[in-house]
């Protein structure tokens, strides 16, 4: 090869990577540990706009590990080229920059981006502000170098307030500040802050006034609970709520904490919203269309369309929270997810069932999601998707939800992100999460045998019209398990013969030498690993079978069976979760047992009768608390539950009622917290409470649905069950083996109106943003905005179905 | 011929020809992974894990003494296999406010001890520290016990258990056949050693709560399966055997947080100071008296895992605070109540003492956590909800943007004794061989500072 031909093809190679280059793909976000989010209108070196110009809004980014803010296209969503074109452009955010807030002035010039650190050496913390007016970005400080604001504690939480349509030029910022501790040794749990930034003048694009901020910065009273999250009504600027998972004073309530401004311009403690339970999200909504007449007459399903509403329209307001798992669910009074409540009223918004009818409750069901680890609402879009007549309802009161099958008009949208790595939307006026088709619960049925198991016999259901027991593999057996919509839950029911109730398997036990054992194991005369066995949620009841393992108890074989004879309340110090007093085994009906063994067993059990163990000082014992006869268990490991003890041949129902009267007449868990307020006898109307308490909670309404029946038929009004169904064997004549199971996996039906990202890890989203992009792309609507801890956002809108919706920044 | 010589010449070259056939010094910190304070004097723990010096003696523990300008003198030391773990100690006092913490081993231990396993020789140590700040091996079978285990081994992490009439401490080994998840319990008065498979996972962090006589774990994730909690009771029974020949009970729960596409490998786990009972917010039923854990780990993505067996992504790192309820039956029902962000790779997280003003017993403490990916030492008090990090120097007019605390932060060393308001928190190194000594102001703000006003950075025996 001569010279001549090398260097030639070195050219062409140069031309080749000069062509290549033209045309690569553009460059990855490189998001890393995108923190929290903001959408801005300002100038960059993709839009220096000049004077007149409408600002373009551009996505920022918090990326906590790389220590930059990301610019990206708010209209398009494509990155914006830094000046490197190695990579989409960044701004330096030393110190890791950990929230963000954007800010409008209400005067057409660039908006506020204020930023805040965790911190790094040296400490300065403070706000800091973007300068949005300026094509390089920059993070501005005041003149003497000192962040632009200092509130003298860390900020945690930020939100802008509308602007001022009658005063424009100014924007406030609401702050959460971190407590610390008094002089007095009381601890301020933390404050609410305000600071107000104004223009400055110039020519346009006009600056931010960064030397006057300071000076407008008012701080609250300290707070004796601990505020965790902001939100303020779209439009209002005099209102702020706050969660807060601690109870709120005057009265204890827990919920949602309301803050106004007082003549100084100070944000104070007013009121508090009752969510019956302690919150840690909070969101607020403004549904000027008004709210959806939820099942308006008897029997009538709920219009999917703007019918739904009243004309004119009522508006109202909304406060969203995300309830505080330690406060809500299966042990509190009201299970956890998202409320709504009316700060009108200052409490949860009414269930929608008329007052008197079975199914009426309280207050308006949570709507259950995973774990929200973000909620934000936004408005409907400022302008319709699209100039045809059709579309012109989607402005301004009303907004549209796609599903893949089904539109829906709401006057208000709110968008929950969960640990599920989804956004779920929310119709806040109709109270539900859309599906995509009509809400028809599902199950699956299973008949088991363990592996070993002597005979032929199987569990069944019976047919509930026939009254014919139906063959256990056959098809037959999901319709004969009655549900229903809006109640019937996603999760596996499990009825098993003599089965072990939940956590009641292979527990260390310690024999009193009175007849009775407790379930603990005594350790420097404090008895540990205490196994509540008096608490009516672990089922536990006379005619149980205790199956006991023993080392070292006489001539016992290594199991030996008894049966509960009595279960005693707890006898604190050496009893304090209860005993069982054991009497001998009976075979139950369908149970062989050899009569040797029975002979052995009562032998063991009198043996036991007489032998103290407490302090591990005597034989080893090992219990397990067996149902009698059949055990229905919901949930599985570590979340199971028992529920209640089916019969052969008799309908079982697990139905929601009311819970506040068995609320009351239970003094034990789940209605009180263990140990509990009095006697409650196995046998008595207390405990009988309790047990009826189990069962509604765990038929607890999962959702509403259009239908006011839930039943998929136009009628009145019914309450569950969650699930309902008629134990049979197939072999009615055979014996019936020690756990025979029988696997119902219920399916709530609902296809909700959800979005995930397209591309990149769905993992840990940390923030929702609403984004109305219709004044720059009409038939995009309003966005949700989802940075994830995966190194992806999320960029979705419920008014367009399917993936038209859905674009993914990474 | 002259090939042959050249290729020899390479194989004693890769062989380590140039590496010094030596134990290492015993002035100098190498490469630390266990920090921890007895006496307000931090030991220090090199691990030696490049192997520049021979592996049997490549390890030290030293004890230094410092003063209050921050000159270095080393009152202890011994040689030690190299790839030393975790640090913990079992001291013999309770500490100042009379706090019987795991490590309380007052009337059970005649010397304060060091304990931490080697990896690679897996041996178990348990080193005297004097009053002096001496250390010795001198009691039999203390040091370099062997864990002679089949299938498992490299001991790594270290929790002291002490408490009626034990005085123990464990350890979790990494490197388990199929994943599982072995535990050594190692008796401080004889030294015997049980091991016990607790089931599946490598075991990371261990805690022991004293007041539940319960030992609390955390490890790696099996495939989709993010880190669950596990728990062994160790109330009158024997580790490794089953229960009904009085054997303890375990168990194992999820976050309830981890769900869906959150999946969560816990590292490490440390919990709140036994002073406070914990107070939970709502009306939750079980226990009235839940104790709090704080638990470091790293987001990833299960679906990535799944299809690899193991994590292959790591997103972000977080401290959970949960409150662990008694569950009604002999274990433990964790809820989350509050999740911090903090830069990422979080491994140790510690409690720091309290305040003597800090009466109030639902008073929240504060916790430290280091992140080695970052090199960041975070402070949070749990309480107020405020935040401290010290990651770079990376703000004002004369930032260099230097890792303030040096590259793979490693070791966190508390003393246990509050010093009016501050704590002292001694800051390891990995990859550049210093402590760091930190205060920490607890009361009335949180805020944390250079010992000395500015970064002294601790090599060793000062010259």
């Amino acid at each position: 090869v001569t010279t001549r031909a090398r260097l030639a093809a070195a050219a062409a190679a140069a031309a080749l990577a000069a062509c290549t280059s033209s045309t690569t793909t553009n460059p990855g976000a490189l998001l890393a540990d995108p923190i929290s989010i903001a959408v801005f209108r300002g100038v960059t070196v993709k839009a220096p706009q000049k004077p007149g110009d409408v600002y373009r809004p551009f996505i920022a980014v918090a990326n906590a590990a790389s220590n930059e803010l990301s610019i990206v296209d708010g209209v398009d969503d494509t990155l914006v080229q830094s000046p490197a074109l190695t990579r989409g452009l960044v701004y330096p955010a030393p110190g890791r920059p950990v929230l963000l807030a954007a800010g409008d002035l209400g005067d057409g010039e660039p908006d506020l981006l204020a930023i805040v650190t965790a911190g790094d050496l040296p400490s300065e913390g403070g706000l800091r502000v973007v300068e949005t007016w300026n094509t390089f970005g920059l993070i501005a400080s005041r003149a003497n170098g000192a962040p632009v604001v200092d509130f003298g504690a860390d900020v945690q939480e930020l939100l802008a307030l509308p602007f001022d349509p009658a005063a424009p030029g100014s924007v406030t910022l609401v702050a959460i500040l971190a407590g610390g501790q008094n002089s007095g040794g009381v601890v301020d749990k933390g404050r609410i802050a305000t600071v107000t930034f104004r223009r400055a003048a110039g020519t346009s694009p006009r600056a931010i006034d960064l030397e006057s901020a300071q000076a407008t910065v008012k701080i609250g009273d300290p707070l004796s609970f601990r505020p965790l999250a902001l939100a303020a009504i779209p439009g209002e600027r005099n209102r702020v709520f706050v969660a807060s998972a601690d109870p709120l004073p005057p009265n204890g309530v827990e919920g949602v904490a309301e803050f106004e401004f007082d003549v100084t311009g100070t944000l104070r403690h007013t009121g508090a919203l009752n969510a019956r339970a302690p919150t840690r999200l909070v969101t607020a909504v403004h549904l000027a269309g008004g709210v959806a007449n939820l099942w308006s007459g008897a029997g009538t399903e709920t219009p999917r369309d703007a019918t739904a509403f009243a004309t004119p329209p009522t508006a109202a307001d909304r406060v969203l929270a995300v309830l505080d798992e330690s406060g809500c669910g299966f042990d509190a009074e009201i299970a956890c997810g998202l409320v709504a409540l009316d700060p009108a009223t200052g409490e949860l918004i009414p269930d929608p069932a008329s007052i008197g009818s079975a199914m009426h409750a309280p207050f308006a069901a949570p709507i259950p999601l995973a774990w929200p680890l973000a909620v934000a609402a936004g408005r409907p879009p400022a302008n319709p998707p699209s100039a045809a007549s059709t579309d012109a309802q989607y402005a301004g009161a009303y907004e549209r939800i796609a599903t893949d099958h089904s539109v829906w008009t709401t006057s208000g949208v709110a968008a929950v992100a969960s640990t599920e790595g989804y956004l779920y939307f929310v119709d806040v006026a109709r109270w539900m999460v859309p599906s995509d088709q009509p809400v028809a619960p599902g199950a699956k049925v299973s008949s088991v045998r363990p592996s070993g198991t002597p005979g032929a016999q199987w569990l069944t259901l019976v047919d509930p019209s026939s009254g014919a027991t139906i063959a256990h593999n056959a098809n037959e057996l999901a319709t004969a398990v009655k549900m229903t919509a809006g109640y019937t839950p996603n999760d596996q029911w499990t009825v098993t013969r003599q089965g072990a109730l939940p956590r009641l398997s292979r527990q260390r036990a310690e024999s009193f030498g009175d007849g009775s054992i407790a379930l603990q194991v005594t350790s420097g005369g404090k008895p540990q690993s205490v196994v509540t066995l008096w608490d009516p949620v672990l089922g536990v009841t006379t005619g149980d079978v205790v199956v006991i393992e023993a080392s070292g108890l006489g001539t016992c074989p290594s199991s030996f069976e008894a049966a509960v004879a009595e279960l005693r309340e707890p006898r604190p110090p050496e009893a304090p979760g209860g005993s069982l007093v054991l009497a001998h085994r009976t075979p139950a009906v369908g149970e062989k047992v050899a009569a040797r063994d029975l002979g052995n067993w009562a032998y063991c059990v009198d043996l036991l009768a007489s032998t103290r163990n407490v302090g591990q000082t005597g034989p080893s014992l090992v219990a397990t608390v067996r149902a009698a006869e059949y055990v229905l268990v919901r949930g599985t490991g570590s979340s199971a539950v028992h529920v209640g003890r089916p019969a052969l041949g008799e309908r079982f129902e697990v139905k929601w009622q009311d819970e506040g009267a068995l609320a009351a007449a239970c003094t034990l868990p789940p209605a009180k917290a263990w140990p509990g307020t009095g006697p409650c006898a196995i046998g008595s109307a207390c405990r009988a409470s309790c047990e009826a308490l189990v069962r509604a909670r765990l038929a607890r309404r999962v959702g509403y649905v259009e239908d006011p029946g839930g039943d998929g038929i136009r009628g009145p009004a019914i309450a569950g069950p969650a699930i309902a169904f008629t134990l049979g064997l197939e072999l009615p004549r055979s014996d019936v083996p020690r756990d025979l199971a029988l696997f119902i996996n219920t399916s709530e039906g609902r296809a909700p109106a959800r979005a995930g990202p397209s591309a990149g890890s769905p993992v840990a989203p940390r923030q929702v943003l609403p984004f109305d992009r219709s004044p720059w792309t009409p038939g995009a609507g309003v966005r949700y905005l989802v940075p994830y801890a995966g190194g992806t956002i999320l960029d979705a809108t419920p008014s367009l179905g399917g993936s038209a919706g859905i674009a993914t920044i990474h | 011929v002259r090939r042959i010589a050249w290729c020899a010449l390479a194989v004693a070259a890769a062989c380590g020809s140039d590496k010094p056939a030596s134990p290492a010094p015993l002035d100098a910190i190498r490469e630390p992974t266990g920090v921890a304070v007895v006496g307000h004097r931090p030991l220090v723990l090199s691990s030696n894990a490049d192997l520049l010096y021979d592996e049997p003696t490549g390890g030290t523990l030293l004890s230094l003494g410092v003063s209050p300008q921050y000159a270095v003198s080393v009152l202890g030391g011994v040689r030690v296999h190299s790839m030393g773990g975790d640090l913990a100690v079992a001291r013999d006092a309770a500490r100042g406010a009379n706090v019987p913490d795991a490590e309380a081993c007052q009337g059970l231990v005649t010397r304060p001890l060091a304990v931490f396993g080697t990896r690679g020789s897996n041996t178990l140590n348990a080193v005297a520290i004097g009053a002096d700040g001496s250390l010795s091996c001198d009691a039999p079978g203390a040091c370099g016990i062997p864990t002679a285990g089949a299938g498992f081994g490299d001991p790594l992490g270290v929790a002291v258990a002490c408490g009626g009439d034990h005085a123990r401490a464990y350890f979790g080994y990494i490197n388990g056949q199929s994943q599982a998840a072995w535990i050594g319990e190692l008796d401080l008065t004889t030294f015997a050693l049980r091991n016990a498979n607790v089931g599946t996972g490598i075991v990371r962090g261990l805690a022991y709560d004293r007041d539940r006589e319960r030992l609390l774990l955390t490890g790696a994730t099996t495939g989709a399966v993010p880190t669950p909690l596990r728990w062994v009771n160790l109330a009158a029974c024997t580790v490794g055997a089953d229960p009904s020949a009085g054997g303890c009970t375990m168990g194992v729960v999820q976050l309830p947080v981890v769900t869906g596409a959150y999946a969560l490998e816990l590292h490490y786990i440390a919990l709140a100071n036994s002073a406070v009972a914990g107070a939970p917010a709502g009306t939750p039923r079980g226990a009235t008296d839940p104790i709090r854990a704080y638990l470091t780990g790293t987001l990833y993505d299960p679906s990535g895992a799944a299809v690899s067996g193991y994590r292959t992504t790591g997103f972000a790192s977080v401290l959970v605070a949960a409150d662990l309820y008694e569950d009604g039956a002999g274990g433990v029902s964790p809820r989350i109540e509050s999740i911090y962000d903090v830069p990422l790779g979080a491994r140790d997280v510690r409690v720091l003492p309290r305040p003597a003003g800090w009466t109030d017993p639902r008073r929240r403490d504060v916790v430290a956590v280091v992140s080695t990916d970052a090199g960041a030492l975070t402070v949070i008090d749990d309480e107020t909800g405020a935040v401290r990090t010290f990651g770079r120097d990376a703000t004002g007019s004369a930032a260099t943007g230097a890792p303030i605390l040096g590259h793979q932060v490693y070791g966190l060393g508390v003393d246990p004794e509050v010093d009016g308001s501050v704590a002292h928190l001694w800051v390891g190194s990995f990859a550049d061989g210093f402590v760091t000594p930190m205060d920490v102001t607890l009361d009335p703000v949180l805020a944390a500072t250079f010992a000395g006003g500015s970064h002294v950075k601790i090599t060793g025996a000062t010259p």
